[in-house]
């Protein structure tokens, strides 16, 4: 009966936060950037967001790891913070802390006809990591034109857009960002409107290596068979095409607990310290309160 | 099942915490050269681990070793901008 009621308690208080999502990725906008007056570039942040923007307060870890690559270095700190961060939650900090994940939720919100991703898509994040953070800057150096840094959406966004905007208003020549660049970041524009989170889903390398603690993270989403009634209805609630039913710690999931709405409790959010023990299964509430 | 993920965050977060305390006991080290060492350049390969840019390293690697104690840089605004390759 402790163990029924340890579960609800847990479960509830996602529930309640579930609805304020979005609130909680906005407010974690006053962390990422400078409204806490502290510049720690040093230290990476386990979210998206590039340390070129003017009020960025961490370091981004994939341009870390591409720099250090390129000196031929290895990033102890970074390497060490991305697996701490990634054994205690997983990809958790993707779903609810990314201010790049948030302007993609935002974007969502616009009422565009949006379509699916093909599941292959996802590892894709995979290549990218493989091949623009680490062997480009490993082998050509951080200056070549395919490496992270020269293509990515979020410097794109970030640095370049605050660096053209003050030249502009400063009356100096604007220096635009590469072509590769401005094309990359102008594509990401459109496919944020028509897609949920195109870039986390398919090229993010930051979530390919968060995604792969998904499997052992101290953090995790438990499936109990004997709540589940196979109604299908945690397949509705993800918008990520992920069946968290079968895999509800995939490699794609971004951890945004919309799952997790399930009344039944089938799938619950849980911690090592928290051992699933048998439980009897409820009954199905009358009204779910869950769109179908 | 979940006593292998008890193992695995386990070890993960170990792993992680000795890569950490690793990484900045030799940023430390780096931060805190002898005067002998504050006198000349710092030469980057020789830093463990980069932050993000080249000339960054080096600047506040000398700024670092001259006070002898970690002081944020100047004009890190602008440096941040400089050293964004857009």
């Amino acid at each position: 009966m402790a163990v029924v009621a340890d579960k609800t308690r847990s479960a509830g208080v996602f529930a309640r936060l579930q609805p304020y999502r979005l609130w909680i990725q906005t407010a974690f906008l006053a962390v990422w950037l400078l409204p806490i007056g502290t510049r720690l570039h040093g230290i990476c942040a386990p979210v998206f967001h590039c340390y070129g923007c003017p009020l960025a307060t961490f370091g981004c870890p994939i341009g870390m790891l591409a720099h250090a690559g390129a000196l031929h270095l290895i990033p102890f700190v970074t390497i060490g913070l991305l697996i701490l961060f990634g054994a205690f939650v997983g990809s958790l900090f993707c779903g609810w802390a990314c201010p790049f994940g948030w302007l993609q939720d935002l974007a969502a919100k616009i009422p565009t006809p949006k379509f699916e991703l093909p599941r292959w898509m996802g590892h894709l994040r995979f290549v990218v990591l493989g091949v623009t953070v680490l062997a480009i800057p490993y082998f050509f150096g951080i200056e070549h034109p395919l490496s992270i840094c020269m293509v990515c959406p979020a410097g794109g966004l970030e640095a370049g857009g605050p660096s053209v905007v003050s030249q502009a208003l400063a009356g100096q020549e604007v220096v635009w960002p590469n072509t590769l660049k401005l094309t990359i970041t102008g594509l990401f524009l459109v496919a944020i409107l028509f897609f949920r989170r195109p870039w986390c889903r398919i090229l993010c390398p930051l979530g390919a290596i968060l995604s792969v603690f998904n499997k052992g993270s101290a953090f995790f989403l438990r499936f109990d068979a004997n709540h589940c009634t196979e109604c299908g209805r945690c397949n509705k609630l993800c918008k990520y095409n992920i069946e968290p039913e079968k895999s509800p710690n995939d490699l794609r999931c971004i951890r945004c607990l919309e799952c997790t709405r399930c009344s039944l409790g089938a799938l619950t959010p849980a911690t090592i310290l928290h051992r699933q023990k048998g439980s009897p299964a409820p009954t199905p509430p009358a009204d779910p309160g869950i769109p179908t | 099942m979940e006593k292998h993920r008890t193992g695995a965050s386990v070890v993960l977060i170990a792993i992680g915490a000795a890569l950490l305390l690793y990484g900045l006991s030799s940023r430390a080290d780096v931060a805190a050269p002898s005067d002998e060492q504050s006198q000349v350049q710092v030469q980057v390969p020789s830093a463990p681990e980069p932050p993000a840019s080249q000339g960054t390293v080096a600047k506040d690697a000398v700024k670092q070793g001259e006070s002898n104690q970690v002081t944020p840089p100047a004009k890190e605004t602008t440096k941040a901008a400089a050293a964004c390759p857009t």
